[in-house]
């Protein structure tokens, strides 16, 4: 891959039968519940944040009923029940170690299709069921169908998936793709009528607020951003903007690989140059990665409640090597030091000496803003005097708790208003929560 | 008679005297240096596609002739095509089960490995997920 600059913006022209997938797993927290509990299939179900709050996820029976995304929980209370709703309390750590599942089908997947690249340069973990891929391919959407096959038959979760040729237009794609059946939507080449379909603020990377502000100055569909003037959008608007711009001409400006971040998690990650062995020098990259995503964290006002670390030797390896381990965090963080201490022990339970590594990344997951921490009511004094000034929805949510076992948890018990979080059983991380089968 | 000449012995001067061979700085030299190999590892001999692959606990007695006792931990992957003949993890009307796979033609049958229990044929309208392949079991000996 090869990129020319221009200013601070590197540009490439995909080659002919190059290609880049969006990987997005449908409605992920619930389809990882669904995979070890059948009974849960077909129905209404949501998964909730911590302790309980607000509505992360939602399988399609769910929306159907007009359940949207993060509502408070409670606000539903009366829907759940009419409709025999089933809400469930989150377990990360089954959604991270089935996310690892689904991303080792992918890496499985593109070495077995290409030889001349690193199969870890070739893939970007964007989210915990998100990733991008970049494949050459004469027939790409033979390779996503067999790939999103793979990934059901192997880990039970179902993805939808976008190709096109650059990364803002696979994202579109794999929203369309959501609907459709067969679950893939290849878009060979971006027509004027298919950018028409789309709102400014439908493209990936356009906020409300640059939303606004284009429509102000007469951009309103994906088409307006493509044909705009480029020199003036960047007077008027940052550089990621331009980004798009371009990405929507199908002129590449993101390189698999770099920093990401969005609501859902921010990762940070790089290849090595040269492979490394050593701990020590791991542990000092790790450190960077962390101490980067941490301040992102700051930036953002954000709170992490879970970090991953993951580790990878090269593919072509004669033992190929990917571990991915995580941390919950009994108090959501967003402290360099706290975070770097928590990553070393990680990197601790995953890393093997004489082994030379190609890759190594930390994820933060399950974000939470400053409000979102102040609902931790039961973690410490601290947080409970922040919560004093919380306002008077809080103290509904809690005579909710207290006045009758709103949530079903999987395990069938009722839950008094104290004891929150009646997680799933972590079926592939404790052995004393596998799957039980009566024969 | 000249006095003698006292040299004293500072700090930089070296006393030399035969050593025994080289101590190497990363420990002791060994002739399986080059031949370093990791202990035997469960995982690489059970485990195939980790990333497919799942432990499930079974309790009941219908699959006893199968040597798959109550208690016992399965090793389950789900990458592995469902022949005939396979023990397989499979959902049916909603419900796991652990049973012998018999495809025979167009007839789909779940075997259980224990007289006492009910064949189950699959009939038309009736759901049935292969939800994984048993590789191995995994029991204390008794």
């Amino acid at each position: 891959m090869s990129f020319t600059q221009q200013g601070n913006l590197k540009q490439h022209s995909p080659k002919k039968d190059q290609w880049v997938l969006l990987v997005d797993c449908n409605q992920f927290f619930v389809s990882c519940e669904q995979v070890f509990n059948p009974k849960l299939r077909k129905k209404p179900v949501v998964v909730l944040s911590n302790h309980d709050g607000c509505i992360v996820a939602r399988s399609k029976e769910a929306k159907a009923l007009g359940i949207p995304m993060g509502a408070a929980a409670f606000e539903w209370e009366e829907v759940f029940k009419k409709h025999g709703v089933i809400a469930l309390s989150p377990n990360h750590t089954l959604y991270s170690d089935m996310s690892s599942r689904v991303m080792q089908c992918m890496l499985d997947e593109i070495g077995a299709f290409s030889e001349e690249m690193d199969p870890v340069d070739r893939l970007e973990i964007y989210s915990v069921d998100e990733a991008f891929l970049d494949i050459v391919d004469t027939d790409p959407l033979r390779f996503a169908k067999h790939l999103r096959a793979k990934i059901q038959r192997w880990t039970g979760i179902l993805v939808s998936i976008g190709i096109a040729k650059t990364k803002t237009l696979a994202k579109l794609c794999s929203e369309i793709a959501k609907d459709l059946s067969e679950g893939v939507f290849f878009l060979p080449s971006c027509s004027d009528s298919f950018l028409k379909e789309f709102s400014a603020i439908d493209i990936w990377g356009i906020g409300k607020k640059t939303a606004e502000k284009l429509s102000s100055l007469g951009i309103k569909t994906a088409l307006d951003l493509k044909n705009a003037n480029e020199l003036w959008i960047r007077r008027h608007f940052s550089v990621f903007v331009v980004r798009t711009l371009y990405e929507l001409q199908e002129i590449s400006c993101m390189p698999i690989e770099e920093v990401r971040q969005c609501r859902k998690s921010i990762l940070c990650s790089r290849s090595f140059g040269a492979k490394v062995e050593q701990y020590s020098d791991l542990k000092e990259a790790l450190s960077c990665h962390i101490a980067s995503a941490a301040e992102t964290l700051r930036e953002e006002g954000l709170f992490t409640h879970c970090i991953e670390v993951f580790l990878m030797t090269s593919r072509f390896d004669r033992n190929p090597y990917y571990r991915q381990e995580a941390l919950r965090l009994a108090t959501p963080t967003q402290s360099s030091f706290e975070l770097i201490e928590k990553g070393g022990l990680l990197l601790d339970r995953i890393y093997l000496p004489s082994l030379f590594y190609k890759k190594i990344g930390v994820v933060f997951t399950d974000l939470c803003s400053h409000e979102g921490r102040q609902l931790d009511l039961f973690t410490s004094e601290k947080t409970a005097k922040q919560h004093e000034k919380a306002c008077k929805v809080l103290d509904q949510i809690n005579q909710r708790f207290g006045k009758n076992a709103l949530f079903i948890g999987s395990q069938g018990t009722s839950r008094s208003w104290k004891r929150e979080n009646h997680p799933s059983p972590s079926y592939t991380t404790c052995w004393d929560d596998l799957l039980k089968i009566q024969i | 008679m000249r006095p003698v000449e006292m040299i004293p012995i500072g700090s930089h001067s070296e006393i030399k005297t035969p050593m025994a061979e080289a101590l190497v700085a990363a420990g002791f030299p060994s002739p399986a240096e080059d031949y370093i190999e990791y202990r035997l590892d469960l995982n690489e001999l059970l485990i195939d596609h980790p990333a497919s692959t799942f432990f499930v606990k079974v309790q009941g007695q219908s699959m006893q002739e199968a040597n798959i006792h109550s208690g016992d931990i399965l090793i389950v992957d789900r990458s592995i095509e469902a022949k005939d003949g396979k023990i397989v993890i499979a959902v049916v009307g909603g419900e796991f089960t652990v049973k012998r796979l018999r495809i025979q033609g167009n007839r789909t049958i779940l075997l259980p490995e224990n007289p006492a229990y009910p064949t189950l044929e699959i009939r038309a309208g009736m759901e049935l997920e292969i939800w994984g392949v048993v590789t191995y079991v995994i029991h204390p000996a008794r």
